[in-house]
């Protein structure tokens, strides 16, 4: 039993967690008060633009963290440079809710290149989907 | 305030009684058949229903303005799955992310509803109508 218990932890090492473990340490640093000034340790160039240290709606849409009220479970996958992370977990209405992330390695950084939140209906993906996997892209 | 899970949904409800009260007739002839049907709208709010029945263009500024945050395109397939039972994907593009709903909803209900009270609540778009939106929401899945 104790064998198997810690052969089924043995998948959320770190090793296999490289994405997650960028995620978790933006989920736990990241608020309303700093995360545009914390953005760029976080999100590519290419998915901030220019603008948005004055767009209103880059607060909210940056903490898109907020959405998720429990984790259930992670996936992810990493090609070459670019990489995707599925979290599967819940609303604040305990509704189920997947955040699909797509992380590019930029300067040595797993910075996130594109945010899907996608409000699942019935069950979750027991793998990692990029972003422009999910249906109707 | 970010787009919810609801919002999104009654959002779409909201696009189809639009398109409903720009032509009713051509709305329900795409949204009957038993294909896929699509609906987009652009940051503009031009919005076009379209399936092998036909095109209908309308805009949809008057809705997507209800929403919070800025709207960059909003993408809707619609599937057809039993006469009037129809599944649909929904996905709104925003400005730094993408967010997807899941659902169905039964057209006859939607039209009737929007023959009365409901389609006059609607199109005082202006102000919001609690009662019309918990309507709305109860017939798209939530």
């Amino acid at each position: 039993m104790l064998v198997l218990l810690i052969s089924s932890c043995a998948t959320m090492d770190n090793s296999s967690s490289t994405l997650y473990h960028e995620y978790s340490q933006y989920s736990e640093s990241a608020n309303k008060n700093n995360i545009i000034e914390m953005a760029s340790d976080f999100f590519s160039p290419s998915l901030l633009g220019k603008s948005y240290r004055t767009n209103p709606d880059a607060i909210n849409q940056l903490l898109f963290k907020n959405y998720m009220a429990t984790t259930e479970s992670h996936y992810e996958k990493i090609n070459g440079q670019v990489g995707c992370l599925t979290i599967n977990g819940n609303d604040e209405e305990n509704f189920p809710l997947a955040l699909s992330l797509e992380y590019e390695l930029i300067s040595d950084r797993w910075l996130i290149n594109k945010i899907h939140v996608v409000f699942i209906e019935n069950e979750f993906v027991d793998k990692a989907t990029c972003p422009n996997e999910y249906l109707n892209e | 305030m970010n787009l919810k899970r609801t919002e999104a949904k009654i959002t779409i409800a909201k696009l189809i009684e639009l398109a409903y009260s720009e032509d009713k007739g051509m709305t329900v002839k795409i949204m009957a058949q038993k294909d896929n049907v699509k609906l987009t709208v652009d940051q503009n709010g031009n919005a076009a229903l379209s399936g092998s029945a036909g095109m209908l263009t309308f805009n949809g500024a008057p809705v997507l303005d209800k929403i919070g945050a800025k709207i960059k395109r909003v993408s809707v397939n619609f599937n057809n799955k039993d006469g009037m039972k129809i599944g649909y994907t929904a996905t709104f593009d925003l400005e730094y992310i993408k967010l997807s709903v899941f659902g169905d909803f039964d057209l006859e209900e939607l039209i009737t509803s929007c023959s009365g009270l409901l389609c006059q609540a609607a199109r005082g778009l202006k102000r919001r109508n609690h009662a019309y939106e918990m309507e709305l929401q109860q017939i798209m899945g939530h």
